[in-house]
């Protein structure tokens, strides 16, 4: 009997320290990953803190100086009279309305394909695969036209419209849907007299708020740094976004284009970090802030009963 | 009843007349121009804007240089949304002269005499094949020697009038001072500085379907022959004038001398972020001349244009805003720039705001004379055997050249590869590439 018991203790103690060698890799490794994707970003913060010659002289990771960054920010916004906070709004408010048009379009979407009675929902299932794998490039031509003839050239909303169409978010609406909602649950609604529009707005929407969350994250993500879009659709610079008047400021700078050569616009390479940690700022607080429903919502549907 | 025919009378005499008053040609109307320019001209531009107001309707917008040749195929597909005048880099007017983009208006016709002869030689980049000018030459990038006067009084060097001179100066520099530099040579400094003033035969346009692309030619190799011993003596450095590594090196003092645009000096030798040569030791001599030449002839590394759509409107009105931008000392000398400096930084193609511009560069004491008359020299000696092209030469130098320097930092094989990409380039836009004239 007491061999027994020794033998088990042997084999737990074994047991805790195998482990423990296991949770000692696994940890390494993720440390080695936290900090090989902390890196980059804390480069980021710091490089505006430097000034330019700084930049290429210091340890890449010092910090510089709080005048640094003031010099970097009063660089950016002294250009033709603080322009770049028009951009920052106009960033903010299309992205707000995209991201609105995107997850109800898209929401809706799959749910008319996961449980309506339509016909060539097949059809339409198809499309919107096909629609995910066009490259945004393919279709320039055609919007660009098709913006010229409602007029809406040059005008946000065409940025917004086009924006908002969301096939990813509507494929992952349908298998939300198909998945997480037991159909038996639509059934006797639809005995009860419900119409599709009362399920969808009784039955599932209450039901989808994982997916409204993952939805609007990378409905936001998609969008709040899109350059391709904008650029084509928009050439008044009262209606650009901040990437894209960020690109256009920095192009004629050489920090990021060397062959430019002259120029008397104070941009080196601190603005260009700023602009960057300004970019990446609303996407890594949106993400912080939603990561707790975006792993609820990534899981949806994982198990089926 | 009376009243009610007098009212419908007078109603139908109010609709005559107003339905009169809108189908009223607008003749009171201003005239209208859509500008596109880059940052820097951005002040510029708004200046003009704001003083043209109430005679002409300016909207200014903010665009990339180049950034026409992306829009223009879809401006043209809905047949509308051209500006009206665009700043861009100088190979552009080649490829919007191309009739399948057709956005380079002939300016000849609406030039005053007195402004073409204001243009001198500063504008002949804008002349084409045919006599006739189509765009406005923003500043001349002409190729200057740029050198130490310090340096050059304490190693005992006197001015190179040659270009024997200079490499003699580099071969001096290898075996005596070694880690001095006499400049880098990526990017498009080694073409501006070297192969285009010794008229090595790169991208020159013969007609409008022919280019001569020919690395071999004995114009090419001299100049090859010549560096390559001081690249593999460390005397030129064979990465891009705006790397860390380089910026180092000529913050350490170690610069002698440097071939460059007649913006080096403002914009690499000076700034603080840049070489910072320190005051009272720069200044800028013409160029050295090849053996067996006449002429010191000088290349070109940058040096923007306007192009005025054909489909302006009000065409001489895009001119007016074009002229302005190089001839009027409220943009020349005061406007204030983005970095807070004012007037043109660079040197303007067009003799009244040229002379503007000259006094305010004499009137810098950073420089231990004023670079002024070697630029004035040199600007109206560019080789004027490097036309347009309709491909992107210039970009070249990034995608071709570099990379072969950064490998093998081998000069002519670096050159050769860029001719082949240029070629293929060529071919692509539907010239015949040859290595003859």
């Amino acid at each position: 009997m007491s061999t027994t018991i020794k033998s088990s203790k042997k084999l737990k103690s074994a047991t805790r320290q195998e482990s423990r060698v296991g949770m000692f890799f696994v940890n390494s490794w993720l440390i080695f990953f936290a900090v090989i994707s902390i890196i980059p970003m804390a480069w980021l913060l710091l490089a505006s803190s430097k000034t330019d010659p700084e930049l290429s002289s210091r340890n890449p990771l010092a910090f510089g100086s709080f005048k640094g960054y003031i010099n970097a920010w009063n660089n950016l916004t002294f250009f033709d009279n603080g322009v770049i906070g028009r951009w920052v709004i106009n960033s903010v408010l299309y992205n707000a309305a995209i991201v609105v048009i995107a997850t109800i379009t898209a929401s809706l979407a799959g749910f008319v394909i996961s449980a309506s009675r339509i016909r060539f929902k097949k059809t339409f299932l198809i499309s919107t695969l096909i629609m995910m794998l066009l490259p945004p490039v393919a279709l320039v031509i055609p919007l660009f036209v098709l913006m010229d003839k409602v007029s809406l050239i040059d005008n946000p909303l065409s940025v917004i419209l086009i924006s908002s169409l969301y096939p990813f978010g509507a494929f992952l609406s349908y298998i939300y849907y198909s998945t997480t909602i037991p159909p038996e649950l639509y059934e006797s609604a639809r005995l009860d007299g419900c119409s599709d529009w009362q399920l969808y707005t009784r039955i599932a929407f209450p039901l989808s708020g994982a997916l409204l969350g993952l939805l609007a994250f990378f409905a936001f993500i998609g969008n709040w740094a899109n350059y391709f879009m904008p650029y084509v659709m928009l050439y008044s610079g009262e209606n650009y976004t901040l990437p894209l008047g960020l690109g256009f400021l920095f192009s004629s700078t050489p920090a990021i284009n060397p062959g430019v050569g002259a120029t008397s616009v104070p941009i080196y390479k601190p603005e260009i970090a700023l602009a960057g940690a300004l970019i990446a700022f609303p996407i890594m607080v949106m993400f912080l802030i939603s990561q707790k429903r975006l792993i609820r919502g990534m899981l949806a549907g994982s198990i089926k009963e | 009843m009376r009243i009610t025919k007098r009212a419908a009378a007078a109603v139908g005499v109010l609709a005559i007349a107003s339905s009169a008053l809108i189908s009223m040609p607008s003749q009171a109307a201003n005239p209208s121009l859509l500008i596109w320019v880059d940052s820097p001209r951005l002040p510029g531009a708004k200046e003009y804007a704001k003083i043209m107001k109430g005679k002409v309707d300016v909207k200014v917008e903010l665009h990339s240089q180049g950034d026409l040749l992306a829009k223009v195929q879809l401006f043209n597909r809905v047949k509308k949304g051209w500006p009206d005048v665009v700043f861009g880099p100088p190979n552009d007017v080649a490829v919007l002269r191309n009739p399948i983009i057709g956005n380079a208006r002939e300016i000849s016709t609406l030039l005053k005499a007195q402004e073409i002869k204001n243009f001198g030689k500063l504008n002949d980049w804008c002349k084409g094949s045919d006599g006739k000018y189509y765009c406005v030459k923003n500043d001349m990038a002409q190729s200057v020697l740029w050198y130490d006067t310090a340096l050059f009084a304490e190693f005992g060097y006197t001015v190179p009038t040659k270009m024997s001179e200079l490499f003699a100066i580099g071969a001096d520099l290898a075996a005596k001072h070694p880690g001095y530099s006499l400049g880098a040579l990526s990017d498009a400094a080694a073409y501006s500085s070297y192969f285009w003033p010794s008229q090595c035969p790169l991208n020159n346009e013969l007609s409008a379907t022919r280019v001569l692309i020919n690395s071999k030619s004995p114009k090419c190799t001299r100049v090859t022959a010549a560096l390559q011993p001081l690249i593999d003596k460390g005397v030129f450095y064979p990465g891009s004038a705006f790397s860390p590594e380089y910026i180092k090196i000529a913050q350490e003092g170690k610069l002698v001398a440097h071939i460059g645009p007649s913006w080096f000096g403002e914009f690499v030798l000076r700034p603080a972020s840049s070489f910072n040569i320190p005051t009272g030791r720069l200044t800028a001599a013409p160029m050295p001349m090849w053996e067996g030449e006449t002429v010191n002839y000088s290349g070109e590394w940058g040096g923007g244009i306007y192009t005025i759509s054909p489909h302006a409107k009000f065409p001489r009105a895009a001119l007016d805003f074009a002229l302005f931008m190089v001839g009027d000392k409220r943009n020349v000398v005061d406007v204030v720039n983005p970095d807070k400096s004012t007037g043109a930084p660079t040197f303007p193609a067009y003799i009244p705001g040229n002379k503007l511009w000259k006094a305010k560069i004499d009137a810098d004491t950073y420089y231990k004379a004023s670079p002024y008359a070697a630029m004035a020299a040199q600007a109206g000696k560019v080789w004027t055997g490097v036309k347009p092209v309709r491909y992107d030469a210039d970009g070249a130098w990034g995608a071709a050249f570099a990379p072969e320097m950064a490998k093998s930092k081998d000069i002519q094989k670096a050159l050769d590869a860029y001719a082949t990409y240029t070629s293929n380039l060529a071919q692509q836009l539907g010239y015949e590439v040859t290595t003859k004239k």
